[in-house]
Order: C-alpha cells, then structure tokens, then sequence
C-alpha cells in the first residue's frame, strides 16, 4: 500500500495531515466505520477524498444539500480529479441511466438523500460494491439535529445488513445526544470515533444586551464605522439583510446583502466580491457560508438568538480560519428567542394537518392534494407524510409535539448561554459534551474582553464608486499577454 | 424611467386602441391568440416578452405613473391612450432596440455562454488552471468546453481577436455607453468579480427593472448586429439563438396539415378542435410566414381595400373595419391585418 503522505503529497499538494485526519483515514482503510467530527475548516472533505486514492472501488458520497454537492464536485475538479459524478435531479434521465450503468469507471459518486429512495438507484447501487460509504452532513440524521430531514433516515436501506461496505459519518457540529442517533440510525457497528475539540481558542464571544430592537441598528453601524472586518452580520429575513446593507452602504461602508432569495449569479458576485476583499461586510440569512472559504474574517454579528447552540457555532465559526483573533457579537433584547421560536415552529404540522391528512387518505386521495391547496408548507409536509407512513396517528400527533418541544428547548439553550452569568466558551463545550483545558485571554463577555486587544481600528476604504468605462474592464478581463 | 418609455412606446403602437392589460401580456409573451395578433397587427415584435417575470401590480404602478405624469389616460375604462403630450414623448425619445420576437429568452443563453468563456479566458491567461464556474448549468458547461477547445483557446490570437471582436462590434451599436457599462459588469473573471443587478442599480442611479432591461436591450441589439455582420467567434456564441420556428406549436401543428393540402374544414376534424381555433392558428401563420398564401382566402382588391381603410379611418378595429366591408367576415380582415402588419 502506497505511503499516506505520498498520497497527501500527490494528488492534494499537502505534505502533512491536519488533526484527526490521518487517524480517520486508518481507520477507513482498515474497514471500520467511523464517525468523525471535525470542525469546519479542518478538513473533513480529505477523510474521504485520500482513501478514494487508495481503494480501487468507487467512494459514494450521499451530501444532503445540493449546492454543498456542487462545491465538493468542483474542489475535486481542481485538484484534477476526472472520475467524479453527481449523481442527483439535474441530470437528465438518459444521463443517469448512464452513470447508473457504468458506477465502476467513478472515483467518486455524490448523490442526495432524495435520489436514493429510488428503486432504480438503489438497485445498481446493491451492484456497484463500493469501497466506502460517506454519510456528509450526518447530524441531518437526527431529529435532534438541526436540520432534520426524515429522507436522511432510509439512505441505508438500500444496503445489506452483513455484507455492506464501511461507513464514514461526517459532521462538524453534533451533541453526544446527535452522535447516538447517527450510529444507531446507520446501524454501526463498533464505530472507531475520532471527535475533534470544538473550542476555537482564536475566537472571542461578546454578548451586548440592549433595551429595544431598534437600537440595533445604529448599534451595528457605529461599531462596524469603528472596527476593522471583514464581518458577517447574520440575520433572520431577507428583508434585513437589505435595511443593514442600505444602512451600511450610505455610510461608506462597503457592504453587500445575500440571501436565498437571489439570482444564483448575484450571489457568487456576491462572494467572489467578498473572498477578493472588495466588501468589507456582508449582511446575510443563514443561507451565507456554506461553500465559501475565507480565512481572514475578523467578525460575526448576530442580531437575533440562533435556532440552536449548533448553529450558532457553525455560523461563528466562518471567523478567524486563519488562526488569528476574530470576534464573535451576539446583540440581544429581551424576548428576541420569541421570534426565533415562531420562525423555527412555523413548518411543523399542527394536529389539525394530521386530520386532514387522515381525510383525504380516508377518501382514497393522495394526501400531497394538501400542498396543491396550500394547506401546509413543503417541509411541513414532508415530516409529516414520513411519520403518517410509519406511525398511527396518536403517535403521529405525539411526536409532533415532542419535535416542537425538542426545538423549542434548543432555542432556549441558546438563550441561555446569551443570558446565563456564565462563562460562554465553557457553556458551548459543556454543550457538546467536552470540557474546557485552558482559556484564552479576552475569553468571553463574561470572563472580560476589550475590543481593541482583539481588533485593530477600521481603515478607511474608498466605495464601490469608481467604475471604469466597459472598455476599460474588457481588457482587465482578457489583458494582452 | 426607462419601463416607462418602454410602455409609451408600446402604447403608441397601440394607438389607444387596447387595454392597459394588453401592453402586461405583451411584455410577458403570452401565447396567446389575442396577444399574437397584437403582435402582427400592431407591429410590437421588438417588445414580445421582454419582461417574463414581471408581475401584474409592478406593471400596473408603472402605468399609473404615466397617468400621473399626464402621458396617458383610460379612454372608456377599458382602453389605455396616450395623451398630446404622451404621444410627444413617445415621438421624441430614441427608438428602443428590442427585438422580443426573435429571441423569446434565449438571449440569456447566448449571455451565459459568453459569460463562462470570459471567465475561462480570463484564468487561462493568467495561467490559473481552476475556478468555480460562474454558470452552473452543465449544458451550459459542456457547449463552451466544446467551443473553447475547437477555437483553440489558448493561442494568442484567438484571446485577441476574440476581445476586437466585442470591442468592435459593441461601439457600433445604437445604445448608450452606460447600457455597454452594465454588460461588461455583469461579466466576472480572474480577481474582477462581476456587479450584482443591485451594485449596478445603484451606481447608475437606477432601478432594478430599469438596468435589467437597458442589459437586455444590449443584448438583443448586439444580436441582431452579429447576425447581419457575423463576426467570427462571437457569431459562433450566437448559435441557434434566434428564434427560426415562429409558431406556437399547434399552430404548427395545423400548419403542417395546411400545407399537405388540407381544407380548414378537414384540419378541423382531424385536430379535433374548434373552427374559431383553426382560424386563430391560420392568423398566426399569416402574420408569422412571409409565404402565407392571403390570396386564397380574400381577393387583392379586398386586401388594398382594408389597406386603404385603415388608413383612412386611423383605427385597426375589426368592428369599424366590418362595418366598412360587410361583405368580408371577420376571419379575412383578421387575416389581412396580420399579414399586412406594417401599415
């Protein structure tokens, strides 16, 4: 077997392996299942990609969000990598039924949740004997994770119980709580765990409690004229994201909205913009992050209480990939979880969804006639349909409320580690199941912090303004060689 | 500003004679008889549906502003027509460079084409092997991989002549500089990261709508230019983006039937659809091909006598028109107004 780091060396250009890295791919190579938690930025992707280096079988990669798919396909397009497939909706019939045919000439195969509930798929993936199954994103497995996704739930149906191939579960965030139900959902047996610490000591967490909503804002504002970025301003509606940017904007700063809600070229502007340091700020939804790597942000603010801890760290974790300090902001008035609960509830079916869902099947009709009228939400209909087809209906309504409850008290976690007079780095550890070794100076709000020991004073930059002629910006693009 | 001009525009052609909603149709390109006919009879191709995604109570403020400014008021409740002042307006600004008709979307295509061949172009000469493609669309992917290896990409001269080529051929066109600005800045390349729609709103000073449809106006100009002058190249990014299959496609349908030698009648029954939506699709035919055969259906002297009405009268209306030939129907005036469009 060919020497690992030469592997490393060969096909990624890296001479050496980060944290967990090499330990996780061993563990792979020796056929184990594995579960690895690893913070985002610490490359989790390469527990996968090497060992494709060393088996001669195909890796099948199942990514619960397609644009997460995306970003990982062309990662490994860059690193010259040919034999690479997503395997999801946007092929076209005739395509897919090709890759199905001809799994063995892949390297890597992505595909989603939703693709393997086909029987077609399930089928030639039955015959394709893979070397390595990756479960990306595992915390979407669990309905105590952030994301619950019940199609998540059957992506190992399609396997033999005994002769299967191993699985990696991979997460960045997950509880002691989320990790037993990911190795009891992808019925592992005997998992080597590798579970990475998830303090950053690099990152310092403040809390500033204000009085009204509308002292955010200007709050916001004066601090960002003050200190140096580039930042993340994450909040909850795409309405927001354009009040802050315009906010920002006609002071000087340069900064830009991002939401879901834009078109897809205006987005990676958007991005591109961002990683070639043109804005300093960018106010975003949660829809901002995934698939940008920029390892020089200096700041998160958030202006609302998180969905979860989980969250939270995910999002506050986009600051300071570089090792250097950054700061974390979390501006809070009393009540703000209130919103956040409304938000995050809004998608579950009520009991009056479970009646009407028993009325039409009572009827003989497709009970989807519910979204045709819109009766409920996509999401809402696709946990309940899931639950309807497994559980009777009491239990149904049952579980229904123990999912609206679980989230509820996730919110008010989160809630209490803003308000608690504790320290808020020992809270997100204890959160996670681990304890703190050592801590870091300007630790917390609690522990004390001073914004200029972290930060350095913002520089003046120019606007956006200035804008060569097309002429110009036709021969910056193709300049003469 | 500019939707504004747009819809006096668009309403001038229409010479008061339709409502406010037929200009919404329009600009959305609906597909259906009535707004096809517009089309033909009032000669609207340029502006077939610039604005898909446009919805109705944007579009309906728009208009209202115009009635606010004194360039247009309802005649009738139903009929929507420009005033003395509108009709100035109309007059003195410059022609618009839409040509709707001809290009139905695709325009798009051709801009994500170029826009990934920009992008290539711009790493590859600064010796950058790898990017996140700015267009995700693996059709997209796959033609300009295709075109960029058959035009041997990497040589000098192809990335020179490529860039006289848009040089070129984007100075000779009759829009403004600053409509040429929001082209180039909706392309992205090697540390030059493109605008969003937003970005460039603003700096223009400007609405959204407004530069979304000085870019498309580019676009369908440059278009029109490479197909009259081809340029290497470009014309090649161009391919297949012109509309040639005009007819909706029952139309076509009962078309093909038409030219087997079929009778309406008998198109009828083997279509099994209504007389009325025979005739809707034989309007359609003779506004869209130039070798419909009119003088089956009415004598030349009937044609030049509808020609000469129209004029006369100032109206296009079937009701006025019938009304001075009764012994057409309504079918054969339909028919000649389509055919003879321009009038």
């Amino acid at each position: 077997m060919a020497n690992l780091e030469q592997l490393l060396e060969q096909h990624f250009g890296y001479s050496t392996f980060r944290p967990g890295q090499k330990e996780v791919i061993e563990a792979i190579i020796e056929k184990r299942d594995v579960v690895a938690l690893l913070p985002t930025g610490m490359g989790k992707s390469l527990c996968y990609q090497l060992p494709g280096y060393v088996f001669n079988r195909p890796v099948l990669i199942i990514s619960p969000l397609l644009s997460l798919m995306q970003d990982q396909v062309e990662q490994l397009k860059r690193f010259g990598e040919k034999r690479v497939i997503a395997l999801n909706s946007f092929l076209q019939m005739s395509e897919k039924r090709n890759v199905l045919q001809h799994l063995g000439q892949y390297r890597f195969i992505f595909t989603s949740p939703e693709m393997l509930k086909n029987s077609q798929v399930q089928a030639a993936f039955r015959q394709a004997q893979f070397a390595l199954v990756v479960v990306d994103e595992a915390h979407c497995i669990s309905q105590w994770g952030f994301d619950f996704r019940p199609d998540y739930l059957k992506i190992t149906d399609w396997m033999d119980a005994v002769n299967r191939p191993p699985i990696l579960a991979l997460s960045a965030t997950a509880t002691e709580a989320v990790v037993k139900d990911i190795k009891a959902y992808l019925h592992m047996s005997q998992p080597f765990e590798y579970i990475h610490s998830v303090d950053r000591v690099n990152l310092h967490y403040d809390v500033v409690q204000l009085e009204k909503p509308i002292e955010k804002a200007p709050w916001i504002l004066a601090h960002v004229l003050k200190t140096h970025g580039p930042g993340i301003v994450y909040t909850q509606s795409r309405k927001k994201t354009a009040i802050y940017t315009e906010r920002l904007l006609s002071n000087g700063i340069r900064a830009a909205a991002y939401h879901a809600g834009m078109e897809a070229e205006d987005r990676q502007f958007i991005q591109q913009q961002f990683l070639a340091g043109q804005l300093e700020w960018i106010c975003a939804t949660n829809a901002f992050g995934m698939g940008v790597h920029k390892d020089n942000v200096r700041q998160i603010i958030h202006d609302h209480i998180p969905s979860t801890v989980a969250n939270y760290m995910q999002e506050v974790g986009r600051a300071g990939r570089d090792g250097q300090d950054a700061l974390s902001i979390l501006l809070y008035v009393q009540k703000d979880e209130d919103m956040t609960k409304f938000i995050i509830t809004e998608d579950i079916p009520q009991e009056r969804h479970v009646e009407q869902y028993l009325e039409y099947t009572g009827r003989e009709e497709n009970p989807a006639v519910m979204l045709d009228m819109h009766q409920i939400s996509e999401t809402g209909f696709r946990v309940l349909s899931y639950w309807m087809q497994r559980l009777a209906p009491q239990e149904v309504q049952q579980k229904l409320v123990d999912i609206r409850l679980s989230k509820v008290s996730q919110v008010d976690e989160m809630k209490t580690m803003v308000t608690a007079q504790k320290c808020i780095r020992e809270q997100l550890l204890h959160y996670f199941g681990q304890s703190l070794n050592e801590k870091p100076n300007q630790c917390c709000h609690y522990c004390g912090i001073e914004y200029g020991v972290i930060l350095k004073e913002r520089e003046h930059l120019e606007t956006l303004g200035y804008m060569p002629s097309w002429g110009e910006r036709l021969s910056v693009l193709l300049p003469n060689i | 500003m500019y939707f504004q001009h747009l819809l006096l525009q668009i309403f001038h052609k229409f010479g008061g004679e339709r409502s406010v909603s037929a200009g919404f149709h329009l600009l959305k390109g609906k597909r259906s008889g009535q707004t096809i006919q517009d089309v033909g009879n009032f000669n609207l191709h340029a502006f077939f549906g610039l604005t898909p995604k446009l919805s109705k109570e944007k579009y309906l403020d728009q208009a209202e502003q115009l009635v606010g400014k004194g360039y247009a008021t309802y005649k009738d409740e139903q009929f929507f027509i420009l005033t003395n002042a509108g009709r100035e307006k109309a007059n003195g600004s410059k022609m618009m460079q839409f040509n709707g008709w001809y290009y139905r979307g695709n325009e798009h295509i051709f801009f994500k084409r170029l826009s990934l061949v920009i992008q290539s172009l711009s790493y590859s000469v600064q010796e950058v092997k790898s990017f996140a493609p700015i267009q995700k669309n693996e059709d997209i992917q796959l033609w300009v991989k295709h075109y960029l290896v058959k035009n041997n990409y990497k040589s000098n001269a192809f990335i020179q002549t490529i860039r006289d080529e848009i040089s070129d051929s984007l100075k000779g066109l009759p829009v403004e500089e600053s409509s040429l600005n929001l082209l180039l800045y909706r392309l992205t390349g090697f540390n030059t990261p493109g605008w969003t729609w937003e970005q460039l709103a603003r700096e223009q000073e400007s609405t959204l709508l407004d530069v979304q449809l000085a870019f498309l106006e580019v676009l369908h100009a440059w278009l029109d230019a490479l197909y009259k002058g081809p340029k290497y190249y470009l014309s090649q990014l161009a391919e297949g983006i012109r509309i040639e299959q005009l007819l909706t496609e029952s139309a076509q349908k009962t078309a093909n039937l038409f030219h087997q030698g079929y009778t309406l009648e008998q198109i009828s029954a083997i279509r099994r659809l209504k007389g009325s939506t025979i005739e809707d699709h034989l309007v359609e035919m003779a506004m869209s091909l130039q070798e419909f055969p009119l003088e089956q259906f009415v004598a030349q002297q009937d044609v030049e006598a509808i020609v000469y009405a129209v004029q006369q009268m100032n109206s296009k209306k079937l009701k006025v028109l019938r009304d001075s030939m009764p012994e057409l129907s309504y079918f054969q005036i339909r028919l000649i107004l389509a055919a003879k469009g321009v009038m």
